[in-house]
């Protein structure tokens, strides 16, 4: 097992998020809002298998959906964001600071 | 000459602080004339508001005024701002960029912001001068129509606003509050050698900034957890901070503390959006992420001392509204703002730039972006002053609703070399808006569709002039975009048939001019020429009786109809027997839209029920139809139809082609429109490289799909 860290960042204006981790929701909240502040808006983090993974967010209201494929070997930071109507992913090992 | 209006209400007279040889050497000059200036003197009498009142005899109703050069010094913007303000309520903030004139120390702009919306100051242009030792400015504002104005102002500051730092710690913790600049290795070769102060930084961000260390915190007001929530630290802020009021001020609490609830992730935080005055006090976390120098840093000391110190001017950028480098675009900036993802500004994220920290403070000048600067120096100052405007509403306003004229451009232009249109030819034309100020602009993107946003005359053959109004009025929900200089936004204009009628089809010469609401006023168009030819031939002449009709004009102008029976009718006659006419095409376009999908009509039933019927597409009638109008002629119908609404009709065809699994004809219709958009020229103009990519990529995402 290793760890898996999802940040929800930039971009959240009161949404619906989910989030599926290889087909299975690990994650659904409304009215998400980022903290324009510190760029944050949630985290979550979670215990998963090592291996190749995927991650899908989705916006269902605002149709916006995207995903991320990986391989988790160790202890892995997923920042997610949204940009211009697209989700966008920064994968990292280290863990994300904000300001 | 009026008397200094200002002279009761100041608060710095003796602000006039610290200013080194070395800012002269950085200003190239031996006096440094940037600050603040209060008005003195304005010629002619009257209030600037509305130039045709004089101002009143009543000192309650006097002007009073500011204005903030910034033309040298530190990091100079270029620019001249100001503000008028008249009784309780009237109050007016404009911003000009600066160019330098030939004598010194004479500068003319153009004013290209104004808040806030609906004032009634309506002058465009600035010419500043300052003379003598003890300097006074001579602004003449210009261009609002009637005759200038000219004020006087005497130096008040040399700063733009007054700020008082308080720094309190957390027991066990220590304030960080000025570092020696080249103590880690990692630096740009040109940075001053120095003691830097927090004082020093935001004293050249144009603040007459005074700084004091408080005193310790106990490390029980963060409670069981020893970690502190926002409302911890809010208390703690109302409780030990000497100078808290229930009100804005020039003045901040810096608190170092130890670590946030959200843990070491959290390096600093501006925590006040708490109650009705935001943005007066933020924290930075000692324990967190910001005291961990990267394995093997040649300096670790002088590393965690420089983030703790960076971390400090970051979160007290946040209290004076500043939006991180990245979120400048977002939502409400006060001016349509470009972010700044690479910027080497105390409010980016030094991790976040390519090449991570060790390049962002390799080339890190300890200062703020020039957009922030403008935002501190010359924004309206309610969107700066701590407790103010509420946190991100003005790092930002609603700037879309304060353009004025002079930021944009509109051409209205019929897509053909000669302003000719055939007897019966739907007059379509194109709008083209350009930013042309030298600054990102913000506009609602839907603005040229919206009819409500515009009023649109015609000046017929007899001389009279009527406005064209649309059958229908569409409710955008539009969303903002930025234009950059000299982008333009690029929409057509249907204004053959209206409510009002057929304003533009008996044959004659029309004048046709468009005037757009930007809120600040009306963006006029140039005036279009355009010539209706005469009917061609008798079936035209008989035709015209059944053609100017209501139903046809609705038909023509929301691409056909399901209902209008009669006028259906009348386009398939026309379709018949002017197919070689320029109408021709129209029609058959009209009618193979209104066969292409099943529709639903409604339709009465017994006893006055309501039900839909519906109403089967005819494809293969729809196909041929549609490629007599798209494909067949093309020549013609990109001019006839105009270049947005053919690529439009052409996309349409082309997905419903698609969507009918006739994927090779929606690559070919794609081709087609691209060879005719390649090959065409207006006046010697191309049409944009950016619409041709879009078509290759359409085309190319058939081809994907076969």
């Amino acid at each position: 097992m290793v760890l898996l860290h999802i940040a929800l960042q930039d971009g959240f204006r009161n949404n619906t998020v989910l989030m599926r981790l290889n087909g299975k929701r690990i994650y659904r909240k409304n009215n998400l809002k980022t903290r324009t502040q510190i760029g944050l808006a949630d985290s979550v983090e979670l215990e998963t298998d090592e291996g190749p993974a995927s991650l899908e967010v989705s916006l269902p209201q605002e149709r916006i959906v995207g995903s991320i494929a990986f391989v988790l070997k160790s202890v892995t930071y997923i920042g997610v964001s949204i940009i211009e109507g697209e989700v966008q992913f920064k994968v990292q090992n280290v863990p994300f600071g904000y300001l | 000459m009026m008397k200094d209006p200002g002279s009761q209400t100041r608060e710095n007279d003796d602000d006039d602080l610290d200013i080194t040889p070395y800012d002269y050497r950085m200003a190239g000059r031996s006096q440094i004339i940037s600050g603040v200036y209060s008005l003195t003197s304005v010629s002619p009498p009257v209030s600037p508001f509305i130039p045709e009142i004089p101002q009143l005899p009543d000192q309650k109703r006097k002007v009073k005024g500011t204005i903030s050069v910034d033309v040298d010094g530190y990091y100079p913007q270029m620019t001249v701002s100001g503000s008028f303000s008249q009784g309780i309520k009237a109050v007016v903030y404009w911003i000009a960029q600066l160019k330098a004139d030939k004598s010194p120390n004479s500068w003319t702009g153009n004013i290209w912001y104004k808040y806030p919306d609906g004032h009634a100051f309506r002058y465009k242009k600035v010419q500043l001068t300052i003379e003598g030792t003890t300097p006074v400015a001579r602004v003449i504002f210009s261009g609002q129509g009637s005759s200038d104005l000219t004020c006087t102002y005497k130096l008040k500051s040399r700063y733009f606003h007054p700020a008082k730092f308080e720094f309190d710690w957390e027991q066990n913790e220590a304030p960080t509050t000025s570092i020696e600049t080249w103590a880690h290795p990692n630096r740009p070769d040109t940075l001053a050698h120095e003691t830097l102060t927090i004082q020093k930084v935001y004293q050249r961000a144009g603040f007459n900034a005074t700084q004091h260390e408080g005193g310790a915190v106990p490390g029980s007001e963060a409670g069981s957890n020893a970690k502190w929530s926002d409302i911890e630290l809010h208390d703690a802020m109302q409780s030990y901070w000497s100078a808290f009021k229930d009100k804005p001020q020039w003045s901040i609490w810096v608190f170092f503390a130890s670590l946030h609830d959200m843990g070491s992730s959290l390096g600093g935080i501006m925590f006040d959006e708490i109650g009705p005055n935001h943005r007066q006090g933020c924290a930075i976390f000692g324990k967190s992420f910001i005291s961990l120098a990267p394995s093997g840093d040649p300096n670790p000391t002088a590393w965690k001392q420089r983030m703790a110190f960076w971390t400090a001017c970051h979160e007290m950028g946040h209290c004076f509204n500043l939006a991180h480098s990245w979120q400048k675009s977002l939502d409400a900036s006060w001016i349509p703002l470009s972010d700044e993802d690479e910027a080497r500004s105390f409010m980016n994220y030094p991790y976040n730039v390519s090449g991570g920290e060790q390049a962002f403070f390799s080339d890190f000048e300890y200062r703020f972006s020039d957009q922030e600067l403008l935002f501190l120096r010359h924004a309206p100052s309610p969107f700066v002053q701590p407790g103010n405007a509420a946190w991100f509403d003005n790092h930002g306003f609603e700037g879309a609703n304060e353009l004025v004229n002079s930021k944009f451009n509109l051409v209205l232009r019929a897509n053909r070399d000669v302003n000719v249109f055939e007897y019966m030819e739907p007059v379509t034309l194109e709008l083209k808006l350009t930013n042309v100020t030298h600054q990102p602009q913000v506009v609602k993107e839907k603005i040229l569709s919206d009819s409500d946003q515009m009023t649109v005359i015609v000046q017929g053959p007899d001389g009279h002039s009527r406005e064209y109004v649309p059958y229908a009025h569409r409710c955008w929900s539009s969303g903002m975009i930025v234009l950059d200089p000299e982008e333009s936004l690029y929409e057509s204009l249907y204004i053959y048939s209206g409510t009002n009628g057929w304003d533009i089809a008996k044959p004659g010469n029309y004048m046709v001019q468009v005037a757009l609401h930007l809120g600040d006023g009306d963006l006029l168009s140039n005036p279009l020429h355009v010539q209706i030819s005469p009917p061609k031939g008798e079936a035209e002449t008989l035709l015209s009786g059944d053609f100017f009709t209501d139903s046809v004009g609705r038909i023509l102008a929301f691409d056909g109809s399901h209902v209008l029976t009669s006028g259906n009718d009348t386009l398939r006659k026309v379709r018949d027997q002017l197919g070689n006419r320029r109408i021709g095409l129209h029609a058959n376009y009209i009618l193979g839209n209104e066969v292409a999908t099943d529709s639903r009509v409604l339709t009465t039933r017994g006893e006055g029920r309501l039900a839909f019927d519906i109403k089967k597409a005819v494809p293969k009638e729809a196909e041929i139809l549609l490629r007599k109008s798209l494909i067949e002629n093309t020549k013609t119908a990109v001019e006839s139809f105009g270049h947005i609404d053919y690529k439009y009709y052409t996309d349409k065809y082309s997905d419903w082609l698609s969507g009918h699994r006739k994927i090779s004809a929606a690559v070919h219709a794609q081709e087609v429109l691209y060879d005719t958009l390649a090959a065409r020229r207006v006046h010697g103009r191309k049409v944009l490289d950016s619409v041709l990519q879009g078509i290759e990529d359409k085309k190319a995402a058939y081809t994907a799909k076969r």
